[in-house]
């Protein structure tokens, strides 16, 4: 049987697997409710609740893009690590008072918690249209690596566009049969895959090429620039993007419901204190397998890189038969990493749609809909969104998607309204509304006018800066003391 | 604090540039910067175990209060009534707290 065959094989079974956790979530739930559906009924236990927290911050990129980038940037990269961690930090800054609130109030989204804190529609629809515009990109980059992966692992025998197709339909299909409890089910068995994959890579690289010692030595001797301590612009680089991945991987709006679906404040914190060791079983070995493969596969660049993954497959699947079952694996637990990340962004931003978008509309039209009419929404919304990224990922890109990739620029102005709202009584909405507006115009502006990092910081980043200024200049000036009630574009 | 300063020493902007050293084939600049984000993930892991309140007040079956139980809609937990306004002004004080 051929490599490319036998992973076929080893895909169409996990999808099987996959299905049936879906039947069973479907068997599990209870009601209609947009709790019970997009939260699990608030039941989620420490153990699920950490897998759909690590299924869902590591994503197709770690197994794939990340051996590329220690292989081009070489050990600077060990920077990974570190801006992982990040996000965890950040949740622990966060998640003490959000949970809280959420167990009283019953949040669903964060728009829930956002309209609760500050009362002003327009600053709610503002931050949710960033977050639901930075996440649909986020789904479309899920996507497009489904396909690229399944081609560029079966070698062109399975198309770009099956790839899309099969794997997007599958994801539809168990998510709307059992909703977050079919995602966090299905995340356990993805994360287990992923560090499989991950240790069998790791695994692979050693007992195929060259150990650690052997590798630097050859960076040292061949490619020395790799090795040495990073100049001035890296480690300014380093820095932003500690700070970038951090606030806005935080503020992810499927990151902010697995903090509403914890069953209770103590499953949160025991799943974050394990989260917080995870980059070091995950990005780390990661790490070593790009700079392993420096000497193995010495001499592609740029965008070659990126093939690391592949060509380390083909080349253990021919060297013996445990390293052709470990390569199976390691493909699966690729497509595992890529579809866990995709199907929670697909349940928040169909959640996002239906309930803060669909709903205030009918309800502005006098047509107020029932929880399981709005359930049912995020369900078309979700084939709907669905359908859109999937055609748009079948098209030859063109430039205005070069927009999209703004993501994590563009998520992480939502971060001043959650991380100051929850933690500063006096910020006020007028003055998060208009921070957030400029910060978003400044990192789009920067990036659109060729600056996406100005002496290594990222655009985003400036942006978060003037954000943040805004933000407490004008809770400051407008009305110092005002203890906190909302401001003038208040509902109330 | 402590994790913002192991952060920034996170960073090898303090070792010196040229050749570096190597132990285990990892430079020392890099083993330096692991060292700090293993002490990171141990500070963030005692904090969240150790300095997180579980907050009875605000666990599911504690104290929400009648007909606010978790069972009913979200789009009913509004603010109009008397009780969510209490808990209303309660979460604007935690908000406020250092």
């Amino acid at each position: 049987m051929s490599f490319t065959a036998a992973a076929v094989a080893a895909v169409g079974a996990y999808l099987a697997v996959l299905a049936f956790l879906g039947l069973r979530a479907k068997a599990a739930r209870k009601t209609e409710s947009l709790a019970d559906f997009y939260l699990a009924g608030r039941n989620l236990g420490g153990v699920v609740l950490l897998f759909t927290l690590y299924a869902t911050q590591y994503s197709g990129n770690t197994l794939v893009g990340y051996p590329g980038e220690a292989y081009r940037v070489g050990f600077a990269w060990v920077m990974s690590v570190g801006f992982m961690l990040a996000i965890v930090v950040a949740y622990l800054v966060m998640a003490p008072r959000l949970r809280a609130a959420s167990a009283r109030h019953r949040f669903v989204t964060p728009a829930d918690w956002l309209d609760h804190r500050f009362r002003s529609p327009r600053l709610t629809l503002a931050a949710t249209a960033l977050m639901t515009a930075a996440i649909a990109n986020y789904l479309l980059a899920q996507l497009m690596a489904m396909g690229h992966v399944v081609a560029g692992l079966s070698g062109g025998a399975v198309p770009y566009a099956a790839g899309v197709l099969v794997l997007a339909a599958a994801i539809l299909g168990y998510e709307l049969l059992g909703g977050l409890r079919a995602v966090a089910w299905t995340d356990c068995l993805q994360g287990i895959l992923l560090v499989i994959g991950l240790f069998g890579l790791l695994a692979a690289s050693f007992f195929t090429g060259v150990g650690p010692p052997e590798a630097a030595a050859w960076i040292v001797e061949n490619e020395p620039e790799k090795a040495a301590r990073p100049g001035g612009a890296v480690l300014a680089g380093w820095a932003s993007t500690v700070l970038l991945i951090g606030f806005s991987g935080a503020v992810y709006p499927q990151a902010i419901q697995r903090i509403f679906a914890a069953s209770s404040t103590a499953a949160l914190r025991r799943a974050l204190s394990v989260l917080a060791f995870l980059p070091f079983l995950t990005t780390l070995p990661v790490f070593f397998v790009g700079i392993l493969a420096l000497p193995r596969l010495g001499g592609l660049s740029g965008v070659a890189a990126d093939q690391v993954l592949p060509a380390l497959l083909s080349g253990w699947a021919e060297e013996s038969g445990w390293m052709f079952g470990l390569g199976v694996v390691t493909v699966v637990g690729v497509v595992a990493a890529i579809m866990s990340t995709a199907d929670s962004v697909l349940l928040t931003l169909s959640s996002m749609v239906a309930k803060d978008f669909v709903a205030p509309l009918l309800r502005r039209r006098g047509r107020a809909p029932e929880e399981a009419r709005v359930t049912r929404i995020g369900k078309i919304a979700a084939i709907s969104v669905m359908a859109v990224l999937a055609a748009v990922a079948l098209t030859p890109r063109i430039s205005l998607w070069g927009l999209l990739e703004l993501k994590m620029d563009l998520l992480v102005q939502a971060a001043p309204a959650f991380f100051l709202g929850l933690t500063w009584r006096r910020f006020r909405a007028d003055a998060a509304f208009w921070g957030l507006l400029a910060g978003t115009a400044l990192a789009v502006g920067l990036i659109l006018a060729g600056h996406g990092r100005v002496g290594g910081i990222h655009a985003g980043l400036l942006g978060l800066a003037l954000n943040a200024s805004v933000a407490v200049v004008g809770s400051r000036v407008r009305n110092p003391a005002d203890d906190g009630r909302p401001g003038p574009d208040s509902r109330r | 604090m402590g994790i913002g300063l192991l952060y920034v020493f996170s960073i090898p902007w303090w070792f010196r540039a040229g050749e570096p050293a190597f132990v285990f084939g990892m430079p020392t600049w890099a083993l330096a910067s692991l060292g700090c984000t293993l002490a990171i993930s141990g500070l963030t892991a005692f904090l969240a175990l150790r300095r997180w309140d579980d907050d009875p007040e605000t666990e599911e079956g504690h104290s929400a209060p009648p007909g606010r139980t978790g069972r009913e809609p979200a789009a009913t937990a509004g603010t109009a009534d008397p009780v969510a306004a209490a808990a209303d002004r309660r979460d604007r004080d935690l908000a406020g707290s250092p």
